[in-house]
């Protein structure tokens, strides 16, 4: 068991680092998450879904958490984000930097979504199990979530001096 | 020979690398027909390339002492939980209410230790009721000295010894009295 959850670590602490914008709550959540798996281990009937099953448990704790921040209303402003990414990056610093503030100005559907199959290479019905929704809408959710941050990147420069002046409020985007 | 039409979900697949070889090849063609969805794709592709490496470089960052697995594994904490899950509700049932019966017993006779100083005068008494019992109560020759039905000269008796009228609890199932002096 130790064995094939061990190298699955480092993508959950990114995925829940990614999401919550801070590195301590992240691996909170991503202890939760393991803690969940050794307890429940019994439970996974097809081992060659463990990947899976995992993520599964880890964004559910995080949507948790993200709703429980969001009631509490102390949700973090874009900028304030603490430990997103360390270490600071190279070369690509500027490109880097650029995509990963787009990504942050997603929804949390969108951004969930794009980590999960753009990043974690999880098949489009893997990630329906995962964020327990329909094939249909992951298709579509997609295609949306694709085309907004295209369009936060295309639009990149403007938005971003608006947004030094104040906090930028982003509406779900459906 | 006819392809089925691509569909956006075809582009997507495309794009995240999810298509068989056959159906990649049908996306070629139609992109290399579809200039204005060529470079969408292109862009999404761009992006998609961006991000991976973006947060490639989490990937490599040392764990922190309390993610690691063996931690958490069945052999320490882990186990004890698994153990406890699979018994059966009515036996932690059980154990709940011996549970909370000796939380209770613990209690009273953590506080009978506490008062334990006023009520020496009580276990006297106690001593002194055990003494009387043992010593009347099992006398097979005289179980009774007063009958039931003698209930009158037992009232009588009372008032004398008392010095005013005694009433005497209506017991059912009276067999008589025995007086013991304390």
């Amino acid at each position: 068991m130790e064995a094939s959850i061990e190298p699955l670590i480092p993508a959950l602490r990114r995925y829940a680092r990614v999401l919550l914008r801070d590195g301590d709550e992240a691996d909170d959540l991503v202890q939760d998450c393991l803690e969940r798996a050794v307890r429940n281990w019994h439970q996974l009937k097809e081992k060659n879904k463990l990947r899976a099953w995992l993520f599964a448990i880890l964004h559910n704790l995080s949507m948790t958490r993200l709703q429980m921040r969001s009631r509490q209303s102390r949700a973090l402003p874009i900028e304030e984000g603490r430990d997103f990414v360390h270490p600071p990056l190279q070369e690509n610093n500027l490109h880097a930097q650029d995509i990963i503030k787009a990504l942050s100005r997603l929804s949390d559907d969108h951004k969930t979504l794009l980590l999960l199959v753009a990043v974690e290479d999880f098949s489009y019905e893997e990630a329906a199990q995962i964020l327990n929704i329909p094939i249909g809408t992951v298709m579509s959710r997609l295609s949306r979530a694709r085309s907004r941050l295209h369009k936060i990147l295309s639009h990149g420069e403007g938005e971003r001096q608006i947004n030094r002046s104040k906090n930028p409020c982003i509406g779900r985007v459906k | 020979m006819t392809t089925r039409p691509i569909s956006e979900k075809d582009l997507h697949a495309f794009i995240d690398e999810q298509l068989d070889d056959e159906r990649r090849s049908e996306v070629l063609t139609y992109l290399a027909e579809n200039p204005q969805e060529a470079a969408r794709m292109e862009a999404y592709k761009h992006e998609r390339h961006l991000l991976r490496a973006a947060l490639a470089p989490m990937m490599q960052e040392p764990l922190p002492a309390r993610l690691s697995v063996p931690q958490m594994t069945p052999t320490r904490r882990g186990n004890l939980l698994i153990w406890i899950a699979k018994i059966p509700h009515w036996v932690m049932g059980a154990a709940a209410a011996v549970l909370l019966l000796s939380i209770g017993i613990m209690s009273s006779w953590m506080l009978h230790g506490a008062s334990e100083k006023q009520s020496a005068g009580l276990l006297v008494l106690g001593h002194e009721a055990i003494a009387n019992y043992s010593l009347y109560a099992l006398d097979p020759m005289r179980p009774v000295e007063l009958r039931a039905q003698e209930k009158e000269a037992l009232l009588a008796w009372a008032r004398q010894h008392v010095g005013k009228p005694v009433l005497v609890p209506q017991l059912k199932q009276l067999w008589g009295i025995r007086v013991i002096y304390v």
